[in-house]
């Protein structure tokens, strides 16, 4: 598996679909599946670069805030203390929570149940290959 | 660039993360007992082994330094140190190094005593597999150790207070021969997600089972078969779908006339492997 794949699988095993930014279906496409959704940047890196900041947008609609939060915090929580190592083709992935980990940003021009979180999440790419 | 290289295996033999520094460690068994952490630490731990040597060609005539046959090793000065960010009175008690705690007071003494050393270990995450019970770790025990840089804290105004440490590891009369620190690195290892068996009443699987092989083929006149599968570890769960029908180990699996394909999922931890078995009914 590709390190790229490696990543959007495990962003995806959060029980709600991921999509790369540059991929997100627009709404009414066959492959937009709704709300909840998140979406992150693809950013790669490579063998003795520093870490790179991926950051992930959680998308919901809903009235309450506890269940975005709800889903941050199982992020927070399977990643861990000290980040979790993912295999891919040639190494693996090193995955850390981000610094500050998660914000709530106000979303415009959108109706009001639309909540967004923020999630900076961190990935040293230990491939050697 | 011929020489700009990594090993293929690099990824699997590198230390991640501060660890902990631990008052008990079985390197056996690799178990974490978090009561036994003795502070968290910031900025990870450092430890140093190091040599002594004399060199008994320094004063001789026409014998340069560095004299292989000449060299003797003396001693070897051994510390752990770094910046605890926690402490109790058991750990301030350490951290003085000559001193007793009763209740909430640390008092120290003019003299030491035996019962001040005591062995101190850092462990630290290592290899690609570092999560469950067969986690990769390096350690380090530091062998009656014995604080040498006394007790230090160093407050900070809307910050957390540090208590930086210099621990010595010391050898003992006992055995004065011994040095005292010891390493262990132990790889971590993926779990078993294999069968140690398969088998579909009395027909013949071709190829023979081998756990490492995943793909089988067979045939039968019968309406149904037994399916035995068992996992090599007895902790790893096995899921066996005729189609898309679930059959427990040891029941029947129904046929339908021609090909019919059995899949055998054992998954053990995150480990999972996947044996598909094609049972041809004539």
């Amino acid at each position: 598996m590709t390190p790229e794949a490696a990543l959007h699988t495990f962003l995806s095993g959060f029980g709600i679909p991921a999509y790369a930014a540059a991929a997100t279906p627009d709404k009414g496409d066959d492959e937009w599946q709704g709300f909840p959704y998140l979406t992150y940047d693809l950013v790669v890196g490579a063998w003795g670069q520093a870490e790179v900041n991926v950051t992930v947008n959680l998308w919901y609609r809903t009235d309450s805030e506890a269940v975005p939060n709800a889903k941050v915090r199982e992020m927070h929580d399977a990643i861990g203390l000290g980040g979790v190592t993912v295999p891919c083709d040639g190494g693996m992935l090193w995955i850390k929570r981000g610094s500050p980990w998660a914000q709530s940003v106000l979303v415009e021009g959108e109706d009001d149940k639309v909540k967004r979180r923020y999630v900076n999440v961190n990935v040293e790419y230990l491939t050697v290959s | 660039m011929k020489f700009t290289q990594v090993a293929a295996d690099a990824f699997q033999k590198l230390q991640l993360n501060a660890g902990v520094m631990l008052s008990e460690f079985d390197p056996d068994d690799g178990a974490l007992d978090r009561s036994k952490i003795l502070a968290a630490t910031g900025g990870g731990v450092a430890f140093e082994a190091t040599p002594n040597f004399v060199d008994f060609g320094e004063d001789i005539d026409n014998v340069p330094n560095n004299t292989k046959e000449l060299k003797k090793l003396d001693y070897f000065d051994v510390k752990m140190s770094g910046t605890a960010k926690t402490a109790d009175t058991d750990f301030a008690k350490m951290l003085v190094g000559a001193a007793d705690v009763s209740g909430t007071k640390v008092t120290p003494r003019s003299t030491l005593s035996l019962e001040d050393y005591s062995d101190i270990w850092w462990v630290g995450d290592y290899s690609d597999v570092n999560t469950g019970a067969s986690a990769g770790f390096m350690a380090i025990k530091l062998i009656d150790a014995l604080s040498t840089g006394g007790f230090k804290i160093q407050s900070n105004d809307n910050g957390k207070g540090d208590f930086a440490f210099e621990f010595t590891g010391h050898y003992s009369l006992e055995d004065i021969d011994a040095v005292p620190f010891e390493i262990y690195i132990a790889e971590g290892e993926s779990p078993d997600a294999t069968l140690s068996s398969l088998a579909f009443g009395s027909l013949t699987l071709s190829p023979t089972f081998n756990k490492g092989v995943t793909a089988y083929t067979t045939s039968t006149t019968n309406a149904t078969n037994t399916i035995t599968a068992t996992a090599t570890d007895n902790t790893a769960t096995v899921v066996i779908k005729n189609g898309s029908t679930t059959v427990t180990s040891g029941s029947s699996a129904t046929w339908v006339t021609g090909a019919n394909t059995v899949t055998v999922t054992v998954t053990n931890g995150a480990a999972s492997k996947v044996y598909t078995v094609t049972v041809t009914k004539s």
